[in-house]
This record gives C-alpha cells, sequence and structure tokens, in this order.
C-alpha cells in the first residue's frame, strides 16, 4: 500500500457544498440588505410580524459633545459622523428634537419625518452666559491687557472673561503698549458705523409690531424691480446666500444653483394643510407670498429633488427692530442680529420656527464680524464674542 | 511569431503556426483581428465597469447602490471562501513539511528519474545564486542524479560569466552534472526574459547531457526555479511522490507553494504584506487545482516541455503560458498536481521603501499582465476542437472573473462603494438609502477584514526564524501590518492590472522586467 499524506487535498464535494451555500447566503442576504438600507423593517413587535416603512434624521452640529433628544428620549443608538449624528428607524410623523449641553443654550425644533427619506437639521447651540474676551487699547509686556478702573466685575458680571487682566492704579500709560489689535478692531467698527444707515422708520416699526408675521407684505425678492414701497438699505453676500433688509426684516435669498438649494428651503409637502401641519403656517405663507397666488403656490414653484422649494426665508427678529445683521461666522446657515435687547443668532432654516440664542445682551452696540471673529463695542469696551464655552 | 525549424518532435497542436503565438500582429487576416480583439476585451470590460459604476452612481445612483451593496456582500462571501481555503491549505502544508517524505517514496522504484534544475539568472548577485544552489546541495535526494543547468545571459556581461564560474566551481563536484549555459542575446524573434533563457537552457541540457548519457526525457522532471528560490530539504522526495502517484504523470505539472520569505525580516511591512498575499493567494489555489496554472517556480517532465518546444519566447509570463500550451497540446489532457509543499522566495524589497514600492509596482505590473494568457487561451479554445467545450466554457469563465475581479474588485470596493454619495442626484441624498449605502459598505468591508485575522496568523506560522537584533515587537507588527491590505491591493493589484490590461488593450505590448534581487 501507497503511503499517503493524512490531510488529503480539499475535497471537491466540500468546495461545492460550501460554495452553493455562499450562493445561497448571496442570494437570500443581497433582497434583506437592500429591504432594510431602502427604509423597510420586520416589525417582529407587532403581532401579525409587519413590515414597517422608516425614515431618519440626520442632525448636524458645530458643538462636539452635545446630548440629543427625540421627543424627550436622549439618543443613544445614533450613528455618528464627524460633527452629525444620523438617527435611523423612525417611522414617518412629526418628531421634537433637541439638543442640548451644560452651559449652551437649548436649540428645539419639531421636524417631519417621512418614510425611506432623512430629514436634514442643522442644530446650533450658544453658550448661556456670554463668553468674551477684553481688547484693551494697552497691554503689560506679558500680554496682560490693562484696565484702568474696577470695571470688569460689574460692567461684565453678565459674561465670562477669558482675559488676564492688570489692573492700573494710575492712568499713566507709558510703562504699556498699545495693544495693535484695539486699534485694528476700533478702525474696523468706526468704518462699520459709518457705512450704516437706520434700517427702518419708526412708523415701518410700528407697522411690523402690530403685525409680526405679515407675509402680504411682499418679500424681497417678488419686489427688486416692481414696488415703491421697497426700502432695501442694506444687504450681505456669501457664497450663494445673500441677506437682504427690507422694510425693517431680513430675508436669506438662495441665489445659487437650483440643484444645491439648502434642504430648509423646500418642503416634501404639496398642500396648504399638510405644509402647515408638517412645516408651520409661515411657510405656506412664504410661498404664497413668493409665488403670488393663494390657491396652488406649489404649481409655481422650483422643484428640486421632488420636493417643492422657495428662494426666500423671512428671518424671525422677535418682534424688535434691526439694528445691523450679517452672517454667523462660517456659516450660511445662521444669522447674526443685533436687536433691540443684544445681538442674537438666529437660524434661516424656519421649519416649525426659527431658533434665536442671544450671545451677548445689550444697547446700542456696535458690532463687526472679522473672518470667524465677531467683535463688538459696548459703551467705551471693546471685546471680542466667543460662540463657544471657554475653558 | 517564434520560428522552429525541425518541429517533428513537437505534438500536433503544437505544430501549428499559431501555436506559440505571443500578440495579435503575429498573426495575420481573421486571426489577427480575433486575437486583437481578445487584447482589448479585458481593458475594456475593467474600465466599462469602473466607469460604469462612476455613471451609474452619477445618473442611476439607487441602482449603483444595490449594485454595490449586492458587492459587498459578494466581498464578505468570496473573503470567506477564500479564507476557507487558505486555512485548509496551511494545514495540509504544514502536514507535508512534517511527514518523512524519503520513507513515503520509498516504496516507489525510481532510481531511474532525474532531476533537472533550470535556474535561468541576468544580473543578481552571486549571494542570492549561492543561497538557492547551497539549498539544492542540502536536500535530501541524490545529488547524482540532479542536474543543475545554470542559464546566463549574455546580455548580463561579464557579471554572469562571473558568478556562474564561481558557482560552478563551488558546486560542480555536488551534482551529477552541473552545465552553465549563456544565452545569446538579441536573438531575432525573442524577448529578452526568463523565457528565452530558460528554453535555451532546455534545449542546451538535451543536446550536452540526456541525448549523450541516454537520459530519456519521460525520466527527467524539470524544475524551473526562479533565481532565489531556496528549497526545503524534501522537495524533489515530495515531488516524486506526486509524481508517481499523478494520475498521468508525464501529462501534469506539479507547482509547489511560493512563500516570499527569504528576506522578510529585512523588508518593509508594504512588501511583506504584497509577498504573503502572493503566497496566500496560492495557497488558496492549491485547494482548487481546476483553477490553476503554473506560476513562478514548478516542476515538470521534459518529456511534456520537449513535446511543445519549451517554454515561450515571445511572450512576459513565460510561467504560466507554458501550462497552457502543454494544455492545448494535449487537447485538455493536462493538468496541475498542487503540491502543497513550500519553496522560499525572496520578497521584493529594495534599499529605499520608494524603490521597493516602485519594484513591487513593476514586478506586480508584470505578473497581472498574464492577462496576454487570456487572449492565448480564448483564441485557442476557437481552434482546438478537441477539448470538450464544457471546459472550454469553464475555463473562459474562470479566466475572464479572475482578470476582471483582479483590476476592478478593490477599487469598486474601496473607492467607487462611496461613488453614490459624492456623485448621486439630491433625490438619492436626502433617501435613506443614500445615508445607509456608506455604513451597510463599510461595516461589510469591516466584517470581510476579519479575514485578514486568519492572514495574520498564519503568515506568522510562516516566517523564517527571527535573527539576531530583530525585537519581538517585530511580531506585533508583522500582524498588524495586515490593515494595509485595502492599500495594497489597490496599489499593487488593481492599478498594475488596470496599467497592464490597458496597454495591451492598446496594443502597447510590455517586456519583460527583471526583478532585482538583494540579500542585506
Amino acid at each position: 500500500m501507497i503511503p499517503t499524506p493524512h490531510v488529503k487535498p480539499l475535497p471537491r464535494i466540500h468546495r461545492k457544498l460550501i460554495f452553493i451555500a455562499s450562493l445561497i447566503l448571496f442570494v437570500v442576504s443581497v433582497p434583506i440588505f437592500v429591504f432594510y438600507a431602502t427604509g423597510y423593517r420586520f416589525d417582529f413587535a407587532s403581532d401579525d410580524a409587519s413590515i414597517k416603512k422608516v425614515g431618519g434624521l440626520y442632525v448636524s452640529s458645530e458643538v462636539s459633545g452635545i446630548s440629543m433628544y427625540i421627543n424627550d428620549e436622549p439618543v443613544t443608538d445614533m450613528r455618528t459622523f464627524q460633527n452629525a449624528s444620523y438617527i435611523q428607524n423612525l417611522e414617518a410623523g412629526m418628531y421634537q428634537v433637541h439638543t442640548q449641553s451644560e452651559g449652551l443654550q437649548t436649540w428645539v425644533k419639531n421636524l417631519p419625518v417621512f418614510a425611506h427619506f432623512v430629514t436634514e437639521a442643522e442644530t446650533f447651540n450658544i453658550p448661556q452666559v456670554p463668553q468674551i474676551r477684553l481688547v484693551t487699547k494697552y497691554q503689560t509686556d506679558t500680554s496682560a491687557s490693562v484696565l484702568f478702573e474696577n470695571a470688569t466685575s460689574t460692567t461684565f458680571a453678565f459674561a465670562s472673561t477669558t482675559n488676564i487682566f492688570f489692573q492700573a492704579t494710575t492712568t499713566a500709560t507709558t510703562s504699556y503698549q498699545l495693544n495693535e489689535e484695539y486699534v485694528q478692531v476700533q478702525q474696523l467698527i468706526a468704518s462699520s458705523t459709518e457705512e450704516k444707515t437706520e434700517l427702518v422708520t419708526i412708523q415701518e416699526e410700528k407697522d411690523r409690531m402690530s403685525e409680526p408675521f405679515n407675509f402680504d407684505i411682499p418679500i424681497p425678492g417678488s419686489l427688486v424691480a416692481t414696488s415703491s414701497q421697497e426700502k432695501s438699505t442694506s444687504t450681505k453676500q456669501r457664497d450663494d446666500v445673500r441677506l437682504v433688509q427690507s422694510q425693517g426684516d431680513v430675508y436669506a435669498q438662495w441665489i445659487g444653483r437650483d440643484d444645491r438649494i439648502p434642504f430648509y428651503y423646500c418642503v416634501a409637502s404639496t398642500d396648504a394643510s399638510s405644509t402647515a401641519a408638517y412645516y408651520g403656517e409661515h411657510v405656506y405663507a412664504s410661498f404664497v407670498s413668493e409665488y403670488g397666488t393663494t390657491t396652488d403656490p406649489f404649481s409655481k414653484a422650483l422643484v428640486v429633488a421632488g420636493r417643492y422649494c422657495r428662494s426666500t426665508i423671512k428671518i424671525d427678529r422677535l418682534w424688535q427692530s434691526v439694528q445691523w445683521f450679517d452672517f454667523f461666522p462660517g456659516s450660511n446657515d445662521q444669522v447674526l442680529m443685533h436687536l433691540q435687547d443684544g445681538i442674537y443668532v438666529v437660524e434661516v432654516d424656519d421649519r416649525s420656527w426659527q431658533n434665536a440664542q442671544l450671545l451677548y445682551p445689550g444697547h446700542h452696540l456696535e458690532v463687526i464680524v472679522d473672518g470667524d471673529r465677531i467683535y463688538v463695542k459696548d459703551d467705551e469696551y471693546y471685546l471680542e464674542i466667543f460662540i463657544e464655552l471657554q475653558q | 511569431m517564434e520560428k522552429h525549424t525541425n518541429t517533428s518532435h513537437l505534438l500536433p497542436y503544437a505544430q501549428r503556426p499559431d501555436f506559440r503565438v505571443g500578440r495579435a500582429p503575429e498573426l495575420s487576416g481573421k486571426d489577427r483581428r480575433l486575437y486583437r480583439f481578445l487584447e482589448i476585451l479585458p481593458g475594456v470590460a475593467a474600465w466599462t465597469t469602473l466607469l460604469g459604476v462612476l455613471w451609474m452612481s452619477n445618473y442611476a445612483p439607487f441602482i449603483a447602490a444595490y449594485f454595490i451593496i449586492g458587492f459587498a456582500i459578494y466581498w464578505v462571501l468570496k473573503t470567506a471562501f477564500l479564507s476557507y481555503h487558505l486555512r485548509y491549505n496551511w494545514k495540509r502544508l504544514r502536514h507535508h513539511l512534517s511527514l518523512d517524505w524519503v520513507t513515503m517514496i520509498e516504496r516507489f522504484e525510481f532510481g531511474h528519474m532525474y532531476q533537472m534544475v533550470v535556474l535561468p539568472f541576468y544580473q543578481e548577485p552571486v549571494e542570492v545564486v549561492d543561497a538557492t544552489l547551497q539549498s539544492l546541495a542540502d536536500v535530501r535526494y541524490d545529488k547524482k542524479s540532479i542536474i543543475v543547468v545554470l542559464a546566463a545571459e549574455e546580455r548580463a556581461g561579464a557579471h554572469g560569466q562571473e558568478v556562474a564560474a564561481a558557482m560552478k566551481e563551488k558546486y560542480g563536484n555536488i551534482f551529477g552534472s552541473f552545465l552553465v549555459t549563456t544565452h545569446p542575446k538579441d536573438v531575432p524573434g525573442e524577448m529578452a526574459g526568463k523565457g528565452s533563457n530558460a528554453t535555451y537552457a532546455a534545449e542546451q541540457a538535451r543536446v550536452t547531457i540526456l541525448d549523450p548519457h541516454g537520459i530519456r526525457y519521460n525520466h527527467t522532471l524539470v524544475s524551473i526555479f526562479d533565481i532565489d528560490t531556496v528549497l526545503y530539504p524534501d522537495y524533489f522526495n515530495c515531488l516524486i511522490w506526486h509524481f508517481m502517484t499523478a494520475e498521468n504523470p508525464l501529462k501534469t505539472s506539479y507547482q509547489p507553494v511560493p512563500i516570499f520569505n527569504n528576506n522578510i525580516w529585512d523588508a518593509p511591512a508594504v512588501a511583506r504584506v504584497v509577498a504573503m498575499s502572493s503566497t496566500f493567494w496560492e495557497m488558496v489555489q492549491q485547494e482548487r487545482p481546476e483553477r490553476m496554472a503554473t506560476f513562478s517556480s514548478h516542476s515538470v517532465s521534459f518529456q511534456a516541455l520537449y513535446e511543445v518546444g519549451y517554454w515561450q519566447t515571445n511572450m512576459v509570463s513565460e510561467d504560466s503560458r507554458i501550462y497552457w500550451n502543454l494544455m492545448f497540446a494535449n487537447n485538455g489532457a493536462y493538468n496541475v498536481v498542487p503540491l502543497s509543499y513550500p519553496v522560499s522566495m525572496d520578497v521584493n524589497a529594495a534599499a529605499t521603501l520608494w524603490q521597493t514600492v516602485k519594484n513591487i509596482y513593476k514586478q506586480h505590473q508584470r505578473w497581472t499582465y498574464g492577462v496576454e494568457n487570456f487572449c492565448y487561451i480564448i483564441y485557442h479554445f476557437t481552434k482546438n476542437k478537441n477539448i470538450p467545450l464544457r471546459r472550454k466554457i469553464r475555463v473562459s469563465l474562470q479566466q475572464a472573473e479572475g482578470y476582471w475581479s483582479l483590476v476592478t474588485n478593490p477599487i469598486m470596493l474601496f473607492i467607487l462603494g462611496w461613488a453614490p454619495i459624492f456623485l448621486g442626484t439630491p433625490e438619492f441624498h436626502q433617501t435613506v438609502l443614500g445615508y445607509n449605502l456608506p455604513i451597510y459598505v463599510r461595516d461589510l468591508l469591516i466584517f470581510a477584514m476579519f479575514g485578514l485575522v486568519i492572514s495574520a496568523v498564519i503568515s506568522l506560522t510562516m516566517l523564517p526564524p527571527r535573527p539576531k537584533g530583530k525585537s519581538r515587537l517585530n511580531y506585533i507588527v508583522l500582524a498588524l501590518q495586515w490593515v494595509l491590505v485595502p492599500i495594497t491591493m489597490i496599489l499593487f493589484s488593481a492599478i498594475p492590472g488596470l496599467h497592464s490590461q490597458t496597454r495591451l488593450m492598446l496594443g502597447k505590448y510590455m517586456g519583460f522586467w527583471v526583478t532585482p534581487k538583494s540579500r542585506k
């Protein structure tokens, strides 16, 4: 008998069986994966083991480490991307999403979720206590800010400062260095003030106070060339978004390619009642206002990816007059507005409502956005306001 | 096309003028058009697939997404399937290494058998040649039955002659015969490369050793080894056992497992991963011999070689082409027997990392240029009516799938899998499918990566002893290096493969590139 190795080559029948098993697994698993990936779920909890359709929420945030709640339930099983969370397995319906974190203001929004679709939202959470840094005229050799009076403990008691201060006992300045940043900020704010014009008349403000969401007043997109009522006194533009101030209100206008219009300019509904239910009556009113018909504004609306879009969204000014506005640093989705009682960050996204968070309280402030920095002149003080909690 | 003046010793099919065709321009008329079409086909298929996925991602992202999900699942199952074969062959390889093959073959009458070892070399340093011959001198086999043919190249100049002379001086008396041949340079119709050198050497051995000594061709087993091949002691005993037990020993090639580990401790991680991946692929193939062709170092009877005129001298991948030559010349009645016994070869490593990367790329471009065999196979399937249709279909599909998946699968998995997310329509982006696609593909790939754990474990067991001066911590690096696989698959498999197929498609035929060998 010929001696033979004990370990024989892999029998062909084994290989065939494994191949067939793999083939069956493939044929079975592909439809299941596609089924789940497209938003179908077996509802094992129900008695009849039915199939349900689900959608999702995609909530992005500039702040890391925030807590998210959906209908007051903490979200734990979310897929975390860089600065965003994807919440799956949500049945169609309205969901209240809120994000919060210690020391930050809360962002809340009611959002509709549709089967097979993902509703997007961008949250922002501004510090509850303003985070500031005084920009003093003079500095010591060690870059400590020089204060000539005992001011910070009382003047900025509402805020958190990050400066190292040197309390000067005399008004002599020869031993200090002139702060170049102070000079620069002073010049920036001075030039801004020169360009600033009165935004609204008192009468206009009275009118608007009596009718805060009066969409009968034409919005700037439809007024540009025709209306003599318009008093567009200031515009800001960044990328494909323009902020237009008209008759006391500020509007965000999308001026870019149709297929790149941000999600919150568009709705998935096609009639007044569902639009009002999912997004708020004001959203439907904005379609009526922009497309000029109360019967079926969607028939004239821009359609992008099967959704109906408007190009203009009015920014909520909290029934106050707008002293100044600009884009929030680094974002086209939020607007900085100096209202009567302070500087606010207001989101453009008007689904359900627009979140407005107080960045810095005060009256008669001078504000300037310089790159990623926000500078404010409060009384005789110049200061930088941070949008995140400082250590 | 190669010209042979005396073709009477060739098998009937091997006497066809197109039997040793290397590329389309060597043919004429309809045959030339057919062969050219076959040269174009793999490149077109690969580019159509890759661009098709991009196109679908842009214009039909939902279909692209379904396809990608299906493809990722296919990849997971394929990985599991291949890992099973790998693990099994590892078990068999270890078993074969543990066997006493001398005892295994003692019942056979094989005293009449001669082992001819053909060692083509070019400009490799003497240390590399010496290590190979030393391992040959150390085998547990009757050295007087071994005929060494050290095949130098004239174009290597004095270096080749000096190495050959030194080796003959050192080993000439150990073996039955030690023949040094010098393949002349610039032979018309030949491509400078291993095939032309080996063919010249084999014919010289026949004329100067076999015929004068009356050694029968069917009693001679030829082992053609790359010059960096270091033998394990029982290689020839293992070969004899398989030769004696083969169903048709003279119509069979014998394929060992090339383990690229000679210099593995000195090679960078990327080179080690690429080298071990090549080893593992050959191990997988050992368990499915019906898909095998010969690769790199292998053995075959002289009789079979003589009947087809030895290796082709006009193409790059002669190591696998010789199997197809033999298969067609024998009308399909020719097989490869996997030995599941190793030979050690060099990891492709140069002095610098960048040079190593370049060398690996070139080496793999040469290997993947084996796609020229696809044209040859399909062409001769249309010509040879004696091969069963079923086998033709099976082999054609296997080859087509092999060359297609080689270049498309890694790119589709690791790059194009995300294309619908970047290129898809706004309709797609707002769907659950659009959001789930990257998650599903990523999770499936991570799942497939578990196959790498098997690879890491097996690779650690195949290491040569740790040299002095190498820390034990290197074992951790050697295990963790497998995370490089997605990169190496794209850089050293898909891209050089696509490069080769594109060149063939465009008719920019490749020449033979000799992998530099060195030892520290």
